[in-house]
């Protein structure tokens, strides 16, 4: 179900209202509940069921970890972790599976046609977060997570899981951050212009910059890239950093609107990514909920930079790694992951060597570096056979007589130019030189809406609903 | 699809093999990425329809993208834009002002617009192993069950388009000359002839395979593309007489 499709609206406004009449204000977790059960079952039904076993899973692990101590405890959080990761793996990885053992033909193909579950990725991790915050309960109390009813607890947590504005595409909801939040909500204390901030902006990312540049860069796909001249093979990349950019972050921005408007927060899930003079604060920027998982959950566990220079570098790598191929299952995502890993390391080199003085111009230079290798990289993610990925690049230099699409990259640069905008207002913001665009904020807000209104781009799924 | 100021009389349906073909006196609806009966769902419920519709035999076997085809047509987003043709692709405001900046542009170049693409050939070990591999697909034949399907889906739609008075015409878009006599590409071939024959239909003929340059086995290079431009006109203009 699409943010932007009228069912949806539907099942928004209906369940807005019912959540907020005073007499159900005891039941406002089972409506979200019962709405959140009915957005995942609109497109995968049969799925439901995987959803509510990885919910059951993840309530008795954690409820009885704060029955039990010592080794037993790190027994059910060590099984739990491990059996969410093997869900993970099979449902998403199956394919790998697939090509891996396809010599042996004994193997039903039946069983190796698993669907992917739509959001595994995001809440097979949330249930991994909740696992480990309970059993080290130093960042929030245990029984600020897990009730002493098992019943609240199961509902909680499935409420945790499922909850319907990040349940299919994040940001990764951590439980000592959310769970605390679950009280009852009154409609007075609802933040409107927050709500209609991220609302708008939100959907005008997603309905007007990504569903529109997505027309323009479905040709990088091979073969279709082959005919197009290198400045269009240039710009269609370009394009595609914006257009994922505007994709997934408005897509964030839509979930944060949707659980303001029921009172529940979530941090930002990304922070102008684009305005980066570092690949280190390009992953402090960017899918925020899933950097910090991975450093929280994986690279401090693992040791971080406390065990040497050599050991972080290797901790990056495997991080990174790691991160890329959560994406998907293909190889081109791990590779994908381990370029940044790799980026990561060799900054990481050079910075603890190499002091230079910070002026407005290197920090220029640095963020169209960073800019560029990040764009480039993204092509790992948007062509997933890696021999494509050598013919695009080969293509950018062979196709320098080809004639131009002059159409195509103007359409590519106006589609874009919010992106570039949104990151340039945000540049002035932190220079403190807001005020000229605070005195027209509802100026932009009418251009949105209009452009929402007339300039909307042919619907497409959000691109992280494949992961 | 919203007005008769946009309708034509000749139609191209097809897939991304035809979808830069531009013919005079015809409309192309071939859709890069989908199928042909994409393009002749949105025919069939389109309110002006042509009175001849070309379709493309090659992509037989491309599925529909029903999601495509459904948002298109969805009642209320249709009437919306009937009603309001600023909301259709191509009359909103950014489409207009980017062909607008386009022309205005393209008025202070001296130089005229070159009319081909001046595309090497990718000749090197990757592209080849590329195509070799595109080979081995169409080397195998497609299930007959999966072709009788497709054709009796195309028929269903060709009986309805016939019934409101268009004319149906078939056209194969040269390929690599490997790749045209393939199992795969005989087998749609034959499908089609015996589904929809000769006798009742009129083809444009599969020029010589050779003569035509490709990028990747079956998309033609843009010099290619003129070319057969050319042939299909020549060829048309001959049937007309």
């Amino acid at each position: 179900m699409l943010f932007n499709s009228f069912i949806f609206l539907t099942l928004l406004i209906l369940t807005f209202i019912v959540y907020y009449i005073p007499a159900f204000s005891r039941v406002q977790i089972l409506i979200l509940l019962v709405s959140s059960l009915i957005f995942y079952a609109y497109d995968q039904p049969e799925l439901v069921f995987l959803l509510l076993g990885s919910a059951l899973l993840n309530t008795l692990s954690s409820y009885y970890i704060t029955k039990t101590d010592g080794i037993k405890q790190k027994i059910i959080v060590t099984t739990g972790v491990i059996v969410n990761l093997l869900l993970l793996g099979f449902f998403k990885y199956n394919s790998l599976l697939q090509s891996a053992i396809s010599s042996v033909k004994s193997i039903d193909s039946a069983v190796l046609n698993i669907p992917l579950p739509i959001g595994i990725s995001f809440f097979t991790f949330e249930g991994i977060t909740l696992l480990v915050d309970v059993y080290r309960g130093d960042i929030v109390e245990r029984n600020k997570i897990v009730p002493k009813s098992f019943l609240d607890h199961c509902t909680r947590t499935l409420f945790f899981i499922s909850f319907f504005p990040h349940l299919v595409a994040g940001p990764i909801l951590k439980a000592h951050d959310f769970l605390p939040q679950i009280k009852t909500k009154y409609s007075q204390l609802i933040n409107w212009q927050l709500v209609f901030q991220n609302l708008l902006i939100g959907y005008f990312l997603k309905m007007v910059v990504a569903d529109n540049l997505k027309d323009f860069t479905f040709f990088i796909d091979y073969p279709y890239f082959l005919a197009f001249s290198t400045a269009n093979l240039l710009f269609m990349l370009v394009g595609y950093s914006c257009q994922i950019f505007a994709d997934f972050a408005g897509y964030s921005l839509i979930a944060m609107g949707l659980a303001n408007l029921f009172g529940y927060s979530f941090h930002a899930n990304f922070n102008f990514p684009y305005i980066s003079t570092s690949f280190k604060e390009f992953w402090k920027r960017w899918h925020i909920s899933l950097s910090s998982f991975l450093m929280e959950y994986l690279y401090f566990p693992l040791g971080g930079n406390r065990k040497g220079e050599l050991r972080t570098y290797l901790n990056i790598l495997i991080t990174m790694f790691l991160g890329g191929l959560w994406h998907g299952a293909a190889w081109s995502y791990a590779v994908w992951g381990s370029f940044h890993g790799v980026a990561l390391v060799i900054e990481r080199f050079f910075t603890n060597r190499v002091k230079l003085q910070e002026t407005t111009l290197l920090s220029v230079l640095k963020g169209i570096f960073v800019f560029t290798v990040i764009t480039i990289a993204w092509l790992l993610f948007k062509l997933p056979d890696f021999n494509h990925v050598l013919i695009y690049i080969q293509s950018i230099y062979m196709n320098t007589g080809a004639s131009i699409n002059l159409v195509q990259i103007l359409a590519i640069l106006l589609y874009s130019t919010p992106v570039i905008l949104y990151h340039l207002i945000y540049l002035f913001k932190i220079q403190n030189r807001l005020a000229i665009f605070n005195e027209y904020k509802y100026v932009y807000y009418a251009l949105m809406i209009f452009f929402i209104l007339l300039n909307s781009g042919t619907p497409g799924s959000f691109i992280y609903f494949q992961f | 699809m919203y007005s008769n100021a946009d309708s034509c009389k000749n139609i191209l349906i097809g897939t991304s093999l035809s979808d830069k073909l531009t013919i005079p006196g015809f409309c192309n609806l071939a859709f890069s990425g989908l199928s042909f009966m994409n393009g002749l769902k949105l025919l069939c419920q389109s309110e002006h329809i042509p009175q001849n519709a070309f379709i493309e035999i090659n992509g037989l076997l491309r599925q529909e993208d029903v999601a495509f085809t459904e948002q298109i047509l969805n009642p209320f987003l249709y009437n919306l834009k009937k009603w309001v043709p600023t909301l259709q692709d191509g009359k909103q405001p950014i489409g207009i002002a980017t062909v607008k900046l386009a022309e205005f542009i393209r008025g202070f170049k001296k130089k005229k617009a070159r009319d081909s693409l001046a595309v090497k050939p990718v000749d090197n070990l990757i592209f080849t192993r590329l195509l070799n591999d595109r080979i081995k697909e169409y080397a195998k034949t497609p299930p007959h069950d999966e072709l009788v399907k497709d054709i009796d889906k195309l028929k269903s739609v060709i009986t309805l388009l016939e019934s409101k008075g268009v004319k149906i015409s078939f056209y194969e878009m040269p390929i690599n000359e490997a790749l045209s006599k393939s199992p795969q590409s005989v087998a749609i071939r034959n499908a089609f002839f015996s589904a929809f024959p000769k006798r009742t239909y009129h083809y444009v003929p599969q020029p010589d395979c050779s003569n035509y340059q490709t990028n990747d086995g079956i998309h033609l290079t843009n010099d290619a593309l003129l070319a057969y431009r050319q042939y299909f006109i020549d060829h048309h203009s001959r049937v007309i007489q």
